[in-house]
């Protein structure tokens, strides 16, 4: 089924290829074409933030419903998705603040490295997690990362910088 | 970028590349789409677990509410507030029919020792909800429960609606360390699931979404055998700050189900509103039923409703509630008595008659 939306020009896809040299940079794209390009990457960063392939799936779906919705009036569908995910995360996070102890990725083979880090990321709080995800598997800027959490790009340097000290003191050296 | 940055970055592409595969094609986010723009008008609807209570009620099940519109009490946890009230059913004695809460030692009803009703508020819910952690189920923010103690002795059965959580890791949940098996019942308006034990106890029913017809309400009544205690959650946000030790002030926009039983063992709803859409909402959710028609409480006209063929319940349009509210405040009417007017032209052989229709 396709999902019937006005073609738009794509902004994002042009940035996102230039991120992400494997995607095709297109210069009109419809819904269709997002999700071909983005739903990937978005399934991805879910699932780091919130370490449940189910969740995540929840999460960016949403996300994309509600990007379908608001096709005709948004800017930049990609980042709109993007942030839209990201909230998703964050609040579902919230919601059941992961329940820390019970957090962990669903790993079914796990490289040692991995293994320690998915530990460590369990343990950190929703918002350093999101900014560690977001800084160091998405690429985004500090400025990005604190216009999506919607912090001062002071706190996400400390969100960053906490978090890589908690996740130092876990990692093997 | 530092070694230990590189690691890092390093470690989550590699975990990302074992993330899950999106479905190919866009046709679940179709469907996605369509749930949202239902679950919306839905919404507008304004169905919910107080109104099931409301349809359970009529059709005779043994329901006891926590949370909804309809509901009395807030219970404020973290971000949340969990309106809370009881339902108790036409024909039930109070005890057995809020046989949860009695097990806990909570008691009951509040309110005047008059013998021939009793009207049960949300002040006591409170206190139950604040001085016990026996409840099965505790609240945490945003909408979210975890597994309580489950001191209750026997089938306990919750029912959920508007469950944020996809409906497995929700039941995990609330299953704790019982070994149940999770069984789905699909209506035609929702998706339902049950959890039951190794003995065939049913203990968790959740309902997904919020707002399904009426229609389908008494299908799922009908269909969950409520042969146990049983439990609506309706987890949506409401104002904080809500209760029902007074009356509201003008002009907030609140709500009120009062719930009461009557001593010849009918129960009478009544909701006092402001908000038309709410009405609207209740109406359209009994009118499969029975047809809201405009009635008369008191000489005031035309804000009146009641069900046809369920005169139990009530529905009042706050503007005029308020005037009741203020001219039983002038004379000197406690909202007890107010209640109790309001009963005087309630007629229980039509709920009676619907029950045997059904």
């Amino acid at each position: 089924m396709t999902m019937v939306a006005a073609p738009r020009l794509a902004v994002w896809a042009m940035a996102t290829a230039e991120r992400e040299p494997s995607a095709v940079a297109v210069e009109v794209v419809s819904f269709d074409g997002l999700y071909a390009l983005e739903a990937g990457r978005m399934l991805r960063l879910a699932y780091l933030m919130l370490g449940s392939h189910a969740v995540a799936e929840e999460a960016v779906q949403d996300a994309f419903a509600k990007v379908f919705e608001k096709w005709d009036r948004i800017d930049v569908p990609g980042a709109y998705l993007r942030t839209c995910v990201v909230n998703n995360c964050r609040r579902s996070m919230r919601r059941t603040h992961m329940e820390r102890d019970r957090m962990r990725l669903e790993q079914e083979t796990p490289t040692p490295e991995s293994e320690y880090l998915h530990d460590a990321l369990a343990k950190l709080s929703p918002k350093q997690r999101a900014a560690i995800v977001l800084r160091y598997f998405d690429d985004r800027s500090e400025a990005d990362i604190a216009e999506m959490l919607r912090v001062r790009p002071g706190t996400v340097k400390s969100l960053l910088s906490r978090g890589l000290g908690e996740l130092r003191e876990v990692l093997p050296q | 970028m530092t070694d230990l940055e590189r690691r890092i970055s390093e470690g989550l592409r590699s975990m990302a590349d074992r993330a899950p595969r999106p479905p190919g094609g866009t046709a679940h986010i179709a469907k996605r789409v369509a749930q949202r723009r239902r679950r919306r008008d839905q919404i507008r609807m304004g169905v919910g677990a107080g109104t099931l209570a409301v349809v359970a009620g009529i059709v005779g099940a043994t329901i006891a509410t926590r949370g909804g519109t309809g509901g009395l009490n807030p219970v404020a946890s973290g971000s949340t507030t969990v309106l809370a009230t009881i339902v108790t059913t036409a024909k039930q004695s109070p005890s057995s029919s809020t046989a949860p809460a009695a097990t806990l030692g909570w008691p009951r009803f509040i309110g005047p020792s008059s013998p021939d009703w009793k009207l049960q508020t949300a002040t006591q819910w409170s206190a139950v909800r604040q001085g016990q952690d026996a409840w099965p189920i505790r609240f945490n923010r945003s909408s979210t429960w975890s597994t309580g103690s489950h001191a209750i002795d026997g089938p306990y059965v919750t029912v959920h609606t508007d469950v944020p959580q996809p409906p497995a890791s929700a039941l995990d949940g609330m299953a704790g360390d019982r070994k149940v098996k999770i069984r789905k019942l699909r209506t035609d308006a929702t998706d339902v699931w049950f959890t039951e034990d190794l003995d065939g106890h049913r203990w968790t029913t959740i309902v997904r979404g919020r707002g399904i017809s009426s229609a389908a309400l008494l299908d799922i009544v009908a269909k969950a055998e409520w042969n146990s205690k049983t439990e609506l959650f309706d987890l949506r946000s409401v104002p904080k700050g809500w209760s029902l030790d007074r009356w509201p002030d003008k002009g907030e926009p609140r709500e009120i189900l009062l719930s009461f039983e009557r001593a010849d063992g009918a129960r009478v709803d009544v909701l006092l509103s402001n908000t038309p859409a709410r009405l609207g909402a209740v109406a359209a959710a009994l009118s499969d039923t029975a047809p809201l028609v405009p009635t008369k409480v008191r000489g005031h006209d035309g804000a009146f409703f009641k069900a046809e063929g369920a005169d139990n319940v009530v529905t009042i349009l706050w503007p005029e509630s308020q005037m009741i509210v203020a001219e039983a405040r002038a004379t000197g009417v406690s909202p007890d008595e107010l209640v109790k007017l309001l009963t005087d032209f309630t007629d229980t052989s039509a709920v009676e008659a619907k029950l045997q229709r059904l």
